[in-house]
């Protein structure tokens, strides 16, 4: 893999010469990279060099499926390999030649928390606190990829850097000097809450289409004016892409952001998206539909039609409200019919 | 009308009390299911977020006449049902009849003076429903208090937050609440009243308890307020509190709500 520098994302990328027998992508790489000498991951140790470009495979928190990812040691950064290549017919001028693939790799900025939660998730069940190391070397053990393994054990190295922020979805605990963390849904859900709304902000900002018909993200069709609601359950539905899937609705609930969205019926061709990138990659953000994870997780919710009354209830905060079925037992005497 | 079929009828002198009765409950449960056994017809259902439990019992002593041949369960949507309701007066007699294998139940409403009858089918509706066993709890604090006062203090603090504190000591309650604009808080001290007891406020405390609840789902129990002048919230610490408002020999409406419990203290 080679990487071209560039000084922002909008200027044209430039390539390092390299032998023919080496694959060329063109990848655009944030300033803070520039200049930073490349390493592989199984090269790193606890006392890394600053400013060192660590790539890695590590698993999707959704899809839990190894991806690329980049890692700023300087600055504790983590970023996705992301490719945009929804144009067949593309090929780049590189200098004097034509490189025939044509797909652009970025790398999109993540909070390197998302990528341990579902170790914390994980984690959580045992219903102890336990140090972080331990946390991310345990579930190490039961998953199988080398190169994952040493990225994570890198981050567990590391977790002052990386996971600087873990008190902000982790209850933390001093005990005989050592942190030892466990999970806190009360603080993830809020953790998160703050993220939909800075994201809801900047979708309004620079007025993404949050609609239901949504073809081209940047594309308004007429002066449509949408709630902040719509445009918190899109900005949602952009961080679940990033969330383990049995999160999406306790956080959505937790959020106040369940309820019935779209009434309009999902077999109607012309309410489908136009266009749906064939690549399975969240690269082309334009043609996802983020409010489609709404009507997914509230698939159980639309089937029955709620009273303006129960709506107002589904956007209750429920943060530390558990199910009410939790206090009871369940008894089977139940009349017959 | 063959008799024979009939497995279930039940007739109430005065619509007003059933109406109440589908009124403090239609908006937190939209489709539930009744069911009809000898002692009464009872039903209870989660709100469909499931942090609130509903329980209604009618006692069969409440009605005028009330038979039941065997135990039915008849799924209803208290919507529709709230709408055939809106079709009897105040005072007239409702008489309720399911037959045997039938998919409908009957409404008749009968009009004591002007001898005016009216009958309507509701269709029956599949529906599962999770019965949950409610074991008898000893609670840490009771309070009894006249229900108009519990309405009025939730309607208050709804005006200034989204949760409210319920703390109870010996001789007083205190509800407080916090939010963007400033904070409130309302106590109310124990007090008798042997000439009006439904005004009295009584405190049985064996632990002082504090938790903290959804003041939205608090004002929607409160809608059962015009069927008991008195209503009795029972808490424990990390329990359900429970509001009871009791209809003397007719039953009770109880509501069931999950208490805000911080993730940390529960850890401990």
């Amino acid at each position: 893999m080679e990487t071209a520098q560039a000084s922002d994302y909008s200027s044209t990328p430039q390539l390092f010469t390299a032998s023919p027998d080496v694959r060329r992508k063109v990848l655009l790489v944030p300033d803070s990279f520039a200049n930073a000498p490349l390493t592989e991951s199984s090269s790193i140790s606890a006392a890394c060099p600053d400013n060192l470009l660590m790539i890695s495979s590590f698993w999707h928190p959704n899809t839990g499926d190894l991806c690329l990812w980049a890692f700023n040691t300087a600055t504790g950064d983590a970023f996705q390999f992301s490719t945009c290549s929804s144009e067949k017919c593309r090929s780049w001028f590189v200098g004097n030649y034509v490189m025939e693939d044509g797909t652009l790799t970025y790398l999109v900025p993540v909070d390197p928390l998302f990528l341990v939660i579902p170790f914390l998730l994980t984690a959580k069940k045992k219903r102890m606190f336990q140090p972080v190391s331990q946390i991310l070397v345990e579930s190490d053990n039961s998953t199988g990829s080398t190169s994952g393994s040493s990225c994570l054990s890198t981050l567990a190295k590391r977790a002052d850097l990386f996971l600087r922020d873990l008190d902000l979805i982790c209850t933390v605990k001093d005990i005989l000097g050592k942190k030892v963390v466990k999970l806190s849904k009360t603080k993830l859900a809020a953790w998160v809450k703050v993220k939909v709304r800075f994201l809801a902000d900047v979708l309004q900002k620079e007025r993404v289409n949050v609609g239901s018909r949504v073809a081209v993200a940047g594309f308004i069709r007429k002066e449509e004016d949408y709630t902040q609601a719509q445009f918190e359950k899109f900005a949602f539905g952009i961080l679940c892409n990033y969330l383990p899937e049995v999160l999406h609705n306790e956080l959505s609930v937790a959020l106040g952001l369940k309820e019935v969205v779209e009434t309009k019926k999902q077999d109607n061709s012309s309410e489908q998206p136009s266009k749906k990138s064939k690549n399975g990659q969240e690269a082309d953000a334009s043609s996802e539909d983020y409010s489609k994870v709404f009507q997914r997780t509230n698939s159980a919710a639309t089937e029955k039609k709620l009273t303006a009354a129960q709506k107002r209830l589904q956007k209750v905060d429920k943060t530390g409200m558990k199910n009410i079925s939790s206090y009871f037992t369940r008894s089977t005497s139940v009349p017959e019919k | 009308m063959p008799a024979s079929n009939t497995v279930f009828e039940a007739k109430w002198d005065h619509a007003s009390t059933l109406k109440k009765v589908i009124d403090a409950v239609k908006d937190l449960i939209g489709d539930t299911s009744w069911d009809c056994t000898n002692t009464g017809m009872s039903l209870q259902s989660m709100d469909s977020s499931h942090v609130a439990l509903v329980h209604v019992l009618l006692k069969s002593e409440g009605f005028e006449s009330y038979r039941c041949d065997r135990n039915v369960s008849m799924g209803i949507s208290l919507n529709s049902m709230a709408k055939v309701l809106k079709c009897a007066g105040n005072d007239d007699s409702v008489t309720l009849r399911h037959e045997s294998e039938s998919s409908v139940v009957n409404f008749a409403f009968e009009s004591h003076k002007e001898e005016r009858v009216s009958e309507f089918e509701l269709k029956l509706m599949n529906i599962d429903t999770e019965h949950l066993g409610i074991p008898e709890t000893e609670y840490d604090s009771i309070i009894k208090m006249p229900s108009a006062d519990l309405r009025r203090t939730c309607a208050d603090l709804s005006q200034f937050g989204d949760s409210v504190t319920i703390s109870c000591a010996k001789s007083d309650v205190r509800f407080e609440t916090s939010g963007d604009i400033g904070t409130g808080n309302v106590r109310l001290s124990a007090r008798g009243s042997s000439d009006k007891p439904e005004t009295e406020i009584a405190i049985e405390m064996i632990n002082p308890v504090s938790l903290t609840f959804a003041l939205k789902y608090l004002n929607f129990f409160t809608k059962a307020a015009p069927l008991s002048d008195t209503v009795k919230l029972c808490m424990s610490n990390n329990h359900p509190l429970c509001v009871e408002f009791p209809m003397p020999e007719v039953g009770y409406i109880r509501y069931y709500l999950a208490p805000k419990i911080d993730e940390e203290q529960d850890n401990e």
